[in-house]
């Protein structure tokens, strides 16, 4: 499954991301294969959603959170 | 002194790591630091002589993720590492976000240079449950660790002292580092989440909270569905409001001072060329531009406090999903706001905008943003129409704002349509913890831009004043009746040449005037207006009144009522599209890197904001 799929405070793993452009900035912003976080909210109309993963909040856009391919905790 | 013979050290980290406050700290300089990934976007340059007497000086980055670039801001970055030869970085990391900013350590490390880490925000990590072991992680890294605290800037004398001026034998080379593979960052990563785990401590006992519960809660209010957006469109509201709503009794002190000021002049220098041009000329000119550095001082203070709280990262995350339909990015909303103080830093601030086309429309639609040197003509104009009613004064002032953004957006989206591109674009964006305000550098970065305010236009409008004040007493200055010395004039008849442009939005010659001079700069405008109307008034009483009182009794040569509604309404709009800017024209063609973009801008929306104005004032004509 991938992130865009997880409900409002599901725990998740990051499990890879299928975009290699994506993949790179995120790794290099804290965000990497192994990563364990939560899905905080999902913000209106569609918006990005929030991720928390230890003391990090990142907003990230939905179209965006598609390629990160997620296992469910 | 040669800078070459000083120790050149630069401050390298994670963007919001706090590198721009301990740049402020150690230099002595004021830096604006805000709580917005990305505020940095252009380096500079302090020295650790003033407080701490060391000859070093301290260069202040954009934050960057990587050594590896991926947006404008980082470049400049790794262009600075790139171009000098440095031996050491100070490389500053946020304490309780330590496993995501020690990456660019690895990065550092592998380049060959010396690090020196400044670990900020130990104040609060000591508040967390989560404690780092910072001797255990000095000795897993090798590297000098200096804990500094993040409100107080305790540590920081302490790293002052551990910079040693002894340069090492290391040859750092960022040209040769080998660009890291998928597997090589993962790897990076996987080995600083081994080192966390073995330098992270959970003390028993320590009466602690989790970090992240006050932002939280704040969340759930600003982020919220209904209530998260109702309160950033109360928000922008309040800040566009308030720019009228508090300055008022300010502007009142400051109009009064030069208009005791100009009569003391005319008592002192009866009669003479010379009181008449001080007074008339210079006081009138200088007065009524000042009276609006109150306003320009609220409207930086209230977007400092939006920026400073941390805020602004979530209402760029809230605006993303209507930008990314109308081809910008959330990324996009902070230069736009930044866009109402000014367009040029706002201009800079889109480098942290990957997508080409997003950056491309978003600089093109900035300049319609109300940027702070239309501030006095809206507010005088505003002030005109609704002197009896200041609150409805500032629902107006506030409409003014959300109209010129509106119609930014209207452009980006008909842009979107016809600019075709499928590049990538992605938004993501950390979003810092919510933190009490630094109130005295909001202050005082207030003041700076309200200083910057008046030297800048300052000097401008007294030279305009001293050629429209020469043009409109001379060749027959020795004329006692100021009217028909005034009509033979120089600048009647340049007046009367320009008149026929401006004539189809309902001005005369003297706004004509005024507007030729905006295109030095906007803010200009009110002084053109109170010089102009002060030497054609016919009334005795007029050295007493206020632009204000002069304007309404204005009149056309035909003796009708000049300052009507349809025109003081095109003028608005003209304003409201007008690049009248030169530094805004010089600022996108350097960061588009293309004349041919400022150009077409400059055109386009000059072109756009004449017709605007004469349709404006030609269907109000006939409706009223």
């Amino acid at each position: 499954m991938n992130l865009s799929e997880i409900k409002k405070d599901g725990q998740f793993e990051v499990l890879g991301v299928e975009s290699d452009e994506l993949r790179e900035r995120l790794t290099e912003m804290g965000v990497y294969r192994g990563l364990r976080g939560k899905l905080v909210r999902h913000l209106p109309f569609g918006g990005p959603v929030i991720l928390q993963a230890g003391e990090s909040l990142f907003a990230l856009r939905r179209e965006d959170a598609q390629w990160i391919q997620i296992l469910e905790l | 002194m040669d800078t070459n013979s000083r120790t050149v050290i630069p401050l390298i980290g994670a963007p919001n790591s706090g590198k721009s406050t301990l740049f402020n700290w150690l230099t002595g300089a004021k830096q604006r630091t805000v709580n917005y990934p990305g505020s940095t976007v252009e380096y500079s340059r302090g020295s650790l002589l003033e407080i701490y007497k060391k000859p070093v000086e301290i260069i202040d980055t954009p934050g960057i993720y990587s050594l590896f670039p991926k947006t404008s801001d980082e470049e400049v970055t790794v262009d600075i590492l790139k171009a000098n030869n440095y031996k050491k970085v100070i490389l500053v990391i946020d304490a309780t976000q330590l496993q995501r900013h020690l990456y660019i350590y690895k990065q550092l490390q592998e380049a060959g240079y010396d690090i020196i880490i400044a670990m900020m925000m130990t104040d609060l990590l000591k508040k967390s449950k989560k404690q780092i072991n910072i001797a255990l992680l000095e000795q897993e890294l090798s590297v000098k660790i200096i804990p500094i605290e993040g409100r107080l800037g305790a540590g920081v004398k302490d790293l002052a002292a551990a910079i040693d001026l002894e340069l090492g034998s290391n040859t750092p080379s960022l040209a040769n580092l080998p660009r890291w593979n998928a597997e090589k960052q993962q790897s990076i990563q996987d080995n600083i989440t081994d080192l966390m785990t073995k330098i992270t401590v959970y003390p028993q006992g320590h009466d602690s909270k989790n970090l992240l519960d006050w932002t939280f809660k704040l969340d759930k209010i600003f982020l919220h569905s209904f209530l998260g957006i109702s309160l950033f469109i109360g928000f922008m509201f309040f800040v566009f409001a308030s720019i009228f709503w508090f300055a008022a009794p300010f502007m009142d002190f400051v109009d009064g001072l030069f208009g005791s000021l100009g009569e003391y002049t005319l008592t002192m220098l009866p009669d003479s060329l010379i009181g008449d041009f001080l007074a008339n000329g210079v006081i009138a000119s200088i007065g009524a531009f000042a009276v609006f550095a109150p306003q320009i001082f609220i409207l930086f203070f209230l977007i400092g406090v939006l920026e400073d709280s941390g805020y602004l990262a979530r209402a760029a995350s809230l605006v993303d999903r209507f930008f990314s339909k109308i081809g910008m990015n959330g990324k996009a909303f902070v230069p736009l706001l930044s866009g109402f103080a000014c367009a040029v830093p706002a201009m800079m601030a889109t480098r942290t905008i990957e997508n080409k086309k997003e950056r491309w429309i978003t600089m093109f639609i900035l300049p319609i943003m109300t940027c702070s040197a239309r501030l006095p003509v809206y507010a005088l104009f505003i002030a005109f129409l609704f002197h009896d009613n200041p609150l409805l004064g500032g629902v107006v002032m506030a409409l003014v704002y959300f109209l010129s953004l509106s119609i930014g957006l209207i452009f980006s989206s008909i842009l979107n349509f016809f600019i075709k591109d499928t590049s990538p674009t992605k938004f993501i964006l950390e979003l810092p913890l919510y933190r009490v305000p630094m109130w005295r550098n909001i202050t005082f970065n207030a003041y700076k831009r309200m200083m910057s305010y008046l030297t800048k236009a300052g000097p401008v409008i007294f030279v305009l004043a001293l050629i429209i004040w020469l043009a409109s007493t001379f060749p027959n200055y020795k004329e006692e009746d100021p009217i028909k010395r005034f009509d033979t004039s120089y600048a009647a008849s340049i007046g009367h040449v320009i008149e026929p442009v401006f004539a189809p939005m309902g001005g005369d010659w003297r706004i004509g005037a005024a507007m030729v001079t905006t295109f030095a700069a906007r803010e200009v405008f009110v002084g053109t207006l109170a010089v102009l109307f002060k030497v054609t008034d016919e009334d005795e009483d007029a050295q007493t009144q206020t632009l204000l009182e002069r304007m309404k009794g204005a009149t056309h040569a035909d003796g009708s009522p000049l300052f009507t509604l349809p025109l003081v309404v095109s003028l608005m709009v003209f304003f409201i599209f007008a690049l009248q800017c030169i530094a805004t024209f010089a600022i996108a063609k350097k960061e588009m890197n293309s004349t041919k973009f400022a150009v077409i801008q400059l055109v386009t929306l000059n072109v756009i904001a004449y017709i605007m104005a004469v349709a404006t004032y030609q269907i109000l004509s006939v409706l009223i």
